[in-house]
């Protein structure tokens, strides 16, 4: 069975590309385009692994991992801006599992994505 | 005098007219009376006309003075000065008649009233001088004037002197400069971290679209991908740039002694400008500490001085000075006001290419650059300007083109910033209260704040420290200040340990550095009151007192 994936981003392009780069490598890939849109889809379904962008509509990064994370045991690989500390200490502690910088390096992506699902692959 | 007395009187008069001119008859005597006494009658007219009008003269507020044309209407000499003239100039009448104009104001030609004198002299038509500075040796200020030509071939000039009108406009105009500087810096910083948001997911775009072809193709195509790749990523690095300028990190502020940072600076950072380029210290004695972050002292100096390289083509001598300043009234500039006070200043000076008045109001702005593409980003000033606007003091610069520049820049005194938040504005307490902050330097600056103001204080260093101090002082314990972001335990578990501990809800106030921690959902679902890092003292005071008194 493939790994399962979400990612939340309200960028399309991004959404788009990521499923294209990731179906290929074996992972089941879904998206949401908001916070919303994203605990609806937690609620229904079990997921391997969150990418879940920092900038949302409506609803803060910290406060979207936060409900997230109340949702789900999936570990939640942050799509940051430019590299904040603050930030990151801050969402490590509501208990992020990775970051990875915008824009994104996908080889980068890829292998904080595997180590997250060793066991699966 | 009765009647037939003067009768009489003037009986003895017309003979003595009569003696004195040889003419006879009385007729003609009383004709030649009548003429003398309508002259007199006309004299006493004259002289209370002469009067009124010299009161008129002196009692206006202007200065009037009067001048005699000499060497042909080249150079014109004082006949006559009112009281406010003398007060305006500063000087006395009696100094001042039958000397040249040039001469008692040897200002008078560059200041361009000379030429208006002759002109007017010349052609007799009056003339308006509009406000302009005079300025000597001995007086100076901004004079209004107004000349004109008496029918006798008399110049008369009337002024005013408009300098404290002038001085209140003059600030008045720095300070709207200021603001619309400001303005500018703001909208700018909230543009820039709103675009870069933007820009990046625009990217990641890109390179996903191109890494996407690239793995789909093989030959010059996917060459060509690699490269739309590198360029993507060239460009998120000026967007990272951007953004480190918008994003104010908060300082890490202690005292500092400038000299030190900048002699720190010579000793890491000048070997990396190489040979061609020499330091020349001059640091004062006596400085203030400063309150700052010594890293961003020393990202200052360096952005300076990398502009005084470049300005200087490579080959050069940068001179870095300080100085100890005080101001007794607000010190304005076009880049922003400094309230009165001490403090320490810096200068980075070059004799290089020079700013020029047109680029002058630009420089502070991101991405004005005068560098070809690729040398500069436009970037070192705005972050200097964004780390001093974080550390309440000032950057501004003098220049002149082909002559060099000098950038000063005011770090207020560390005995300053603690006046400026006076103790007695907040009122204080005798309460003891439990600070935890990962950060030591947040704890020292929370005790320089409380301390003063009469609270007792313990410390801790992490949350599981807290809930420790808090067992050995429960009694005397009246407030938790709790950090919302401790490795390990946060400030929130902490104090849900600490209220359990206690077995009631023991006072607390929260902080973070992260802006949105209050929207984080933690303080505003528990409710209880946060304060925002980096602190302004007299709200971390206000907010202690508001909470303890709640
Ligand atoms: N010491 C200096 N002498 C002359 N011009 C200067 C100096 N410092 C700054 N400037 C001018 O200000 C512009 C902006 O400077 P800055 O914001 O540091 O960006 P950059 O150095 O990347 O161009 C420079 O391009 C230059 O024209």
């Amino acid at each position: 069975m493939s790994a399962r994936l979400l990612v939340v981003d309200d960028e399309e392009v991004i959404r788009q590309v990521l499923s294209r780069m990731m179906v290929p490598k074996g992972f089941e890939v879904r998206c949401a385009s908001s916070a919303e849109e994203a605990l609806a889809l937690l609620e229904k379904e079990a997921f391997d692994v969150i990418l879940l962008d920092n900038v949302l509509p409506g609803m803060t990064g910290l406060r979207a991992l936060g409900e997230i994370l109340a949702r789900s045991r999936a570990p939640v690989v942050m799509m940051t801006g430019h590299f904040d500390p603050e930030f990151q200490k801050d969402a490590r502690l509501l208990g992020a599992s990775a970051f990875v910088a915008k824009p994104l390096d996908f080889d980068v992506l890829e292998g904080e994505i595997r180590k997250l699902v060793p066991e699966k692959r | 005098m009765d009647p037939l007395e003067e009768e009489r009187a003037r009986a003895r008069y017309y003979q003595q007219i009569a003696q004195q001119t040889g003419r006879k008859s009385l007729q003609e005597i009383t004709a030649l009376a009548q003429v003398v006494e309508e002259h007199k009658k006309a004299l006493k007219a004259l002289q209370e006309s002469e009067a009124r009008y010299r009161s008129l003269f002196e009692a206006t507020g202007r200065g009037i003075a009067v001048y005699r044309a000499v060497d042909g209407g080249e150079d014109f000499v004082f006949e006559d000065i009112n009281k406010p003239g003398e007060r305006i100039d500063d000087i006395r009448k009696d100094d001042l008649i039958g000397k040249r104009v040039t001469e008692v104001f040897p200002g008078v030609e560059e200041f361009g009233l000379l030429a208006v004198f002759r002109r007017v002299w010349e052609t007799g038509q009056s003339e308006r001088y509009p406000v302009s500075l005079y300025k000597d040796g001995r007086v100076q200020g901004w004079r209004d004037n107004y000349v004109y030509k008496l029918p006798d071939g008399e110049l008369v000039a009337v002024y005013e002197d408009v300098t404290e009108k002038k001085q209140a406009e003059e600030a008045l105009r720095q300070k709207d400069l200021q603001l619309l500087h400001a303005q500018k810096m703001e909208a700018v910083g909230r543009l820039s971290s709103g675009v870069s948001h933007e820009f990046n997911n625009i990217l990641t775009g890109m390179v996903g679209l191109a890494t996407l072809i690239k793995r789909a193709s093989a030959g010059q195509v996917a060459e060509d991908a690699e490269g739309i790749i590198a360029s993507c990523k060239r460009a998120a690095d000026v967007v990272a740039r951007l953004k480190a300028f918008s994003q104010r990190r908060a300082a890490a502020k202690s005292v500092v002694d400038l000299n030190k940072a900048v002699e720190e600076f010579r000793r890491l950072a000048v070997p990396g400008f190489g040979e061609r380029i020499r330091f020349e210290l001059d640091l004062a004695q006596g400085l203030d500490p400063v309150w700052a972050d010594a890293s961003q002292i020393e990202q200052v100096l360096m952005n300076l001085c990398l502009n005084s390289q470049d300005a200087l083509g490579g080959v050069g001598v940068v001179t870095l000075r300080t100085r100890a300043v005080s101001f007794d009234k607000p010190f304005r500039s076009p880049h922003g006001a400094l309230p009165p006070g001490r403090y320490a200043l810096l200068q980075v000076e070059d004799a290089g290419k020079g700013i020029s008045p047109e680029e002058a109001p630009h420089v502070f702005e991101p991405f004005f650059t005068t560098k070809g593409p690729g040398e500069g980003s436009g970037l070192g000033l705005p972050v200097v300007y964004g780390i001093l606007s974080d550390h309440e003091g000032l950057v501004t610069f003098e220049s002149e083109r082909g002559k060099g520049a000098r950038f000063e820049v005011y770090w207020p005194a560390a005995s300053e910033l603690s006046r400026r938040a006076p103790a007695a504005a907040v009122p204080g307490g005798t309460e003891t209260l439990l600070l935890a902050d990962d950060e030591p330097t947040v704890l020292g600056i929370l005790q320089r704040i409380l301390e003063p103001r009469g609270y007792r204080l313990l410390f801790a260093e992490s949350g599981e420290q807290a809930v420790k101090v808090y067992r050995s002082h429960k009694e005397e314990i009246a407030l938790l200040v709790l950090d919302i972001v401790m490795p390990g335990l946060g400030g929130c578990e902490a104090h849900a340990l600490i209220c359990e501990e206690a077995g009631r809800k023991v006072k607390v106030l929260f902080m973070s550095g992260y802006s949105t921690a209050q929207s984080m959902g933690r303080c505003s679902e528990c409710g209880e009151p946060f304060v925002q890092k980096p602190f302004q003292p007299e709200e971390v005071a206000r907010q202690v007192r508001a909470v303890l008194d709640a």
